[in-house]
């Protein structure tokens, strides 16, 4: 009897498929020269290489680099020309033109004219076939045309914005090349210093330099756009040199490399404000003592402290503190675990009471330090953490669904820029109930409501700030929700790199950045 | 009495004795764990975040400076029942799913053994992630989801053994007596089969474990803030490079339990092969 | 052919059918709505209700399903809600990946499993023997995302010898196949020994011993093809295991193979994508055991007559 042997069948197989991955892998990482080519982490993927179909910071970034806006605004929202080189409006401020710069192409070759930007534009209003980017647009401008100069572009706004040019510098507004078609949503097609190579899902966005740019060419020859939602992966990937620019870095990560001659840490104040909007439909959000014990049973310092190593600010108004029209409400509400006590007996809860919370898988934390803080208040806190579809759909369902699964609060983050009619129209108008906005505890008053159309209308700077005073001294009154802190934005960044700006809404534009050849003195 | 206690540890085989060890240590702490801890594993200091180990922390502290040592001592509560409740369901519920088949055969067999077979052909994460995300995250549903599809290895498992028992004669003479299905699969088939469906659980037990600790890890188990050591290493893997302490003790807790229940399993199959 | 395999190959599409189609009513039943993610949270509800109808999701069950099985014959599994490519693209982007992975983790475990399983079954009780025991027993008890993070903490943030996470060199495969190859090591090793030690009882190997052949070409040549049947069947068992170790794995390495897909579908909502990489797993575990069966009828002479 001939026993054969042979070798195990996976190890053959192995090296076949080796050889098979090796041959068939047509393309290979294009040859670049690394000390020109920069590597940006972020903490979320993109969304669409489509600017007017997403509305997401990280995906803001990316889509900077490739395409350009009408305007664009510094970190401190001063607007400044960009594809538009002048613009005039009318006396009402409902019509806007904008002369266009000349001699500007696109991606695809074809050159931009008043007719194309039109068309970019008219996309982003289209009623019939709306963008996520769409909503806020629509809201403030009625339609787009050209004019008998075949380079300006007309607006005609509904009502006055006076905040229109910021509003044009989002991303959502930058022009796209009417001749890209179907495949805009993963193949860029816009102006700017960089072109689209590829979207590798799950792995990176590469770009390249664009030779034919009309501005001044970047010593960048190469961007990767890398992602990552874990903080330590972010933190290594800069130490190991993964990455040069790190967005988004946890405060804990950042405290770590302060002092570290290698890394630079950019601190922003300008980040995103964190509350709980309190559901007011339901027993516990309908009595303003009990809204007002869950302020007091609140530690931000602390929460500050431990979870932002102070790189941070306790909420003291809906508005976030770099808003021009920020205010900030006195008497500051305190950490008083007794006064939320007795607040609570007052209304009738001695024996203390449950609450519901749906929070973010990544906000988490912040309702985990909660929950021991409000223990010594008497409160109960029960977290319902979900992941991102199922929050978006809890936090914007309508009373009835809320009152089905029992949510007292909403854990949420907001970000508006320097625009204060975009943050307090969508959190506290009584019109933005959820779902149809950020309402999320529908919240209704109507004095604030007539002060809030008043203040987006109002084009004298003294009367809108006296305006905005008054209403988040309003909201502060009532609270409807509990303000929790402001986040810096912060920006690890490798040391030998310059030139990075953080736009208001939080987006990385690195069209400026270069890379020092030189050791860092 | 040493004595015949030395000679009796003596005669088992060592992985047993440290088994055995390992999952008392496991069941002690659960029922001593208030006694043991320093601290309330739910107390929170938030501005004694990340401390290093020192004798008020012999672990150290989280990231919301909790005491690392106070969770993992409370965390022996939730690996056990995470242990009994699986092992339980799933043990009981494909033994008897496997006995009928093997004893009934025809159609039911097949029909069974079917079903079993899509069971097993899914792979285990791929079924929980789906079942939890239907029922919601949860400590029992978790616990459900595992049990489904532990449930196949004790049904195959007991098909086995309940085709070999049957051929053996004592079956085949109760039968001819008049014995029904019952008596005999209670009587004659349990009890020996008794043996290798014990050695399965222990080695269940194990990877119980270990597939529960996953699912917390991937955040789809237990709820924020429990000191359940799967979900405690999710917490910690964010803050790795800060600081090691919260996600290596945890790790070194389950890898200690598993081992405690496959070495036990190991040693209780030597045992019974002498 | 062995009538037990044609007997399971032609249960294979019935086990698909059922399989797909308790995936596709379950996942519809999941928590969350896909039209409210992909809107997005500043969305108008007329916004979401389009892309509701868009992704055909406001249509009966039965129509959907239908939809689909129609669509998968022809194959074409549909578009994925997120990246709005094709689902099968998808699936074919990835599968490479954790083809790889796969493949490496069960190679590290044959290169240590086999041989450490034969020298220990050969010296049975002996110094290896029990070194061996002791470290298959550690290694199915470690929890894999555990070994992973303590990997990455002293490979790339103490030493900084090999890159942390993704897939862009050769280097990147190390650290994750090394993870997910700790329990199929176990798994191997412990059942090569086993195998062997009974093999090598047997009385064919006594006379060939007796004769004289020599202990080296008696294990490989004589005892070792006989006693690979049994290792065989347990890595096409475990291979659901493996999967679920894939699907930790690549989360923490971030290693874009199909688990990493999975996870990402789950978050998002993903119906299409979550149903195709179902289907594939499934797929593949039924594939892979029928390959056991057929290696095995093969290689084991006894297996062979029916």
């Amino acid at each position: 009897m001939k026993c054969q042997y042979r070798p195990p069948l996976s190890r053959m197989t192995f090296f076949a498929c080796i050889g098979m991955l090796c041959a068939s892998s047509a393309h290979a990482s294009p040859a670049v020269d690394a000390s020109r080519c920069l590597s940006v982490m972020q903490p979320e993927p993109p969304r669409s290489m489509d600017p007017a179909d997403q509305v997401a910071t990280d995906t803001s970034s990316i889509l900077t680099a490739m395409y350009e806006g009408l305007v664009r605004s510094d970190a401190d929202g001063t607007i400044h020309p960009l594809l538009a080189t002048a613009w005039t409006h009318d006396p009402q401020g409902t019509t806007w033109d904008f002369v266009l710069r000349r001699n500007v192409r696109f991606h695809d070759g074809h050159p931009m004219t008043a007719d194309a930007v039109m068309r970019s534009f008219r996309r982003l209003l289209d009623r019939t076939a709306p963008l996520a980017g769409s909503s806020r647009f629509m809201a403030v401008v009625d339609t787009v045309t050209t004019t008998d100069d075949d380079m300006t572009v007309r607006f005609h706004l509904r009502r006055p914005y006076p905040d229109f040019l910021l509003l044009l510098s989002f991303s959502q507004a930058y022009v796209t090349s009417p001749f890209a078609g179907t495949s805009l949503s993963r193949q860029a097609d816009g102006t700017g210093p960089f072109r689209f190579v590829e979207w590798k899902s799950s792995e990176y966005v590469m770009q390249s330099r664009n030779p034919d740019y009309w501005g001044t060419q970047s010593d960048i020859t190469n961007v990767r756009w890398l992602w990552s939602a874990e903080p330590s992966v972010m933190d290594m990937s800069l130490h190991t040199g993964d990455s040069d620019i790190v967005s988004n870095l946890p405060a804990l990560y950042a405290q770590q490399m302060q002092g570290d001659p290698r890394f630079v840490i950019y601190d922003d104040r300008n980040g995103p404000l964190y509350w709980i909007a309190i559901n007011m439909d339901r027993r516990s959000g309908s009595d303003i003592r009990i809204r007002q014990a869950l302020n007091y049973a609140t530690d931000r310092h602390a929460l500050v402290h431990a979870l932002l190593r102070d790189r941070g600010q306790p909420a003291r108004s809906p508005l976030q503190p770099v808003s021009p029209y920020f205010v900030s409400y006195a008497p500051d509400p305190q950490y008083d675990p007794q006064r939320a006590r007795t607040l609570l007996s007052d209304a009738g809860l001695a024996a203390g009471m449950t609450f519901n919370l749906a929070v973010q898988d990544m906000d988490e934390p912040i309702a985990e330090a909660l929950q021991d803080m409000w223990k010594k208040s008497g409160i109960k806190l029960r977290i319902s953490r979900l992941e991102g579809g199922v929050y978006a759909s809890e936090a914007f369902a309508d009373p009835m669904q809320k009152e089905a699964l029992q949510l007292d609060g909403v854990l949420a983050s907001w970000s508006s820029g320097f625009i204060p009619d975009m943050q307090l129209r969508p959190l506290f108008y009584s019109a933005s109930a959820a779902p149809a906005g950020a309402n999320l505890g529908f919240f209704h008053n109507p004095d604030v409501d007539a002060l809030i159309n008043q203040g987006a209308v109002e084009t004298s700077e003294d009367l809108r700030k006296d305006i905005y005073a008054r209403v988040q001294k309003m909201i502060m009154h009532d609270a409807p929700a509990v303000l929790i802190y402001t986040r810096d934005t912060l920006v690890g960044m490798r040391a030998d790199i310059t030139g990075l700006v953080v736009r208001p809404d939080g987006a990385l534009d690195i069209t400026h950045v270069t890379r020092n050849r030189q050791p860092h003195s | 009495m040493t004595v015949p206690f030395r000679a009796l540890a003596s005669r088992l085989p060592l992985s047993l004795l440290v088994g055995m060890v390992l999952t008392t240590f496991l069941v002690v702490g659960a029922l001593v764990a208030p006694l043991i801890s320093p601290a309330d594993p739910l107390s929170q200091d938030l501005y004694a975040t990340f401390q290093p180990m020192s004798w008020g922390h012999p672990f150290g502290t989280d990231a919301f400076g909790r005491d690392v040592f106070s969770r993992i001592v409370y965390g022996t509560r939730y690996s056990l029942a995470e242990v009994c409740i699986s092992v339980l369901v799933s043990c009981v519920a494909g033994t008897l799913a496997g006995m009928l088949a093997g004893l009934v055969g025809g159609y039911v067999e097949q029909a069974i053994m079917w079903v079993v077979d899509i069971v097993f052909a899914f792979p285990g994460i791929v079924l929980a992630l789906l079942i939890l995300s239907l029922l919601g995250p949860g400590f029992i549903n978790m616990l459900l989801a595992i049990s489904l599809f532990s449930i196949p290895v004790y049904a195959r498992l007991a098909q086995n053994l309940t085709h070999t028992l049957q051929r053996t004669e004592y079956v085949e003479a109760a039968r001819t007596l008049g014995a029904g299905t019952w008596r005999i699969l209670y009587v004659h088939i349990m009890r020996n089969a008794l043996g290798p469906i014990l050695v399965q659980s222990t080695l269940t037990a194990g990877s119980v474990i270990l597939t529960a600790s996953s699912l917390s890890f991937l955040g789809l188990g237990v709820a924020p803030a429990t000191p359940e050591w799967g979900a405690m290493m999710s917490d910690g893997r964010n803050y790795l490079g800060i600081d090691i302490l919260p996600s290596l003790f945890p790790g070194l807790a389950i890898t200690i339990a598993v081992l405690g229940f496959n070495l036990l399993g190991e040693g209780v199959r030597k045992v019974m092969e002498k | 052919m062995n009538a037990r395999i044609i007997n399971k190959m032609l249960m294979l599409p019935v086990v698909m059918l059922v399989v797909s189609f308790a995936v596709f009513v379950a996942v519809r039943h999941l928590p969350g709505d896909p039209a409210r993610m992909l809107a997005g949270p500043a969305a108008t509800q007329d916004a979401v209700d389009a892309v509701h109808h868009s992704l055909g999701l406001d249509r009966p069950v039965m129509q959907q399903y239908g939809g689909f099985m129609r669509g998968a014959l022809a194959g074409d599994l549909g578009v994925s809600i997120e990246s709005r490519q094709p689902v099968g693209r998808e699936i074919a982007s990835h599968f490479p990946y954790t083809l790889l992975l796969g493949l490496s983790a069960y190679a590290l475990a044959l290169c240590f499993g086999i041989p450490g399983g034969l020298a220990a079954a050969m010296f049975q009780d002996g110094v290896w023997d029990r070194i061996f025991m002791g470290i298959t027993i550690v290694l199915a008890s470690v929890p894999n995302f555990w070994f992973a993070l303590l990997l990455m903490e002293l490979f790339s943030v103490r030493l900084g010898l090999l890159p942390l996470m993704g897939a862009h060199s050769w280097s990147s495969l190390l650290m994750p196949s090394l993870t997910l190859a700790l329990m199929p090591m176990a798994l191997i090793g412990r059942m090569t020994r086993a195998s062997m030690i009974a093999v090598l009882s047997r009385d064919y190997i006594r006379t060939a011993r007796a004769k004289g052949v020599g202990l080296m070409r008696l294990c490989l040549r004589h005892a070792l093809p006989n006693a690979l049947p049994p290792v065989i069947t347990v890595i096409g068992m475990n291979l659901g295991s493996v999967i679920g170790g894939a699907v930790v794995t690549e989360t923490v390495f971030g290693w874009p193979g199909l688990g990493h897909l999975m996870i990402e579908a789950v978050r998002w909502r993903d119906y299409p994508v979550i149903e195709g990489v179902t289907l594939v797993a499934v797929l593949s575990v039924i594939l892979v055991n029928l390959a056991a069966d057929i290696l095995i009828s093969r290689i084991d002479p006894k297996a062979r007559r029916i």
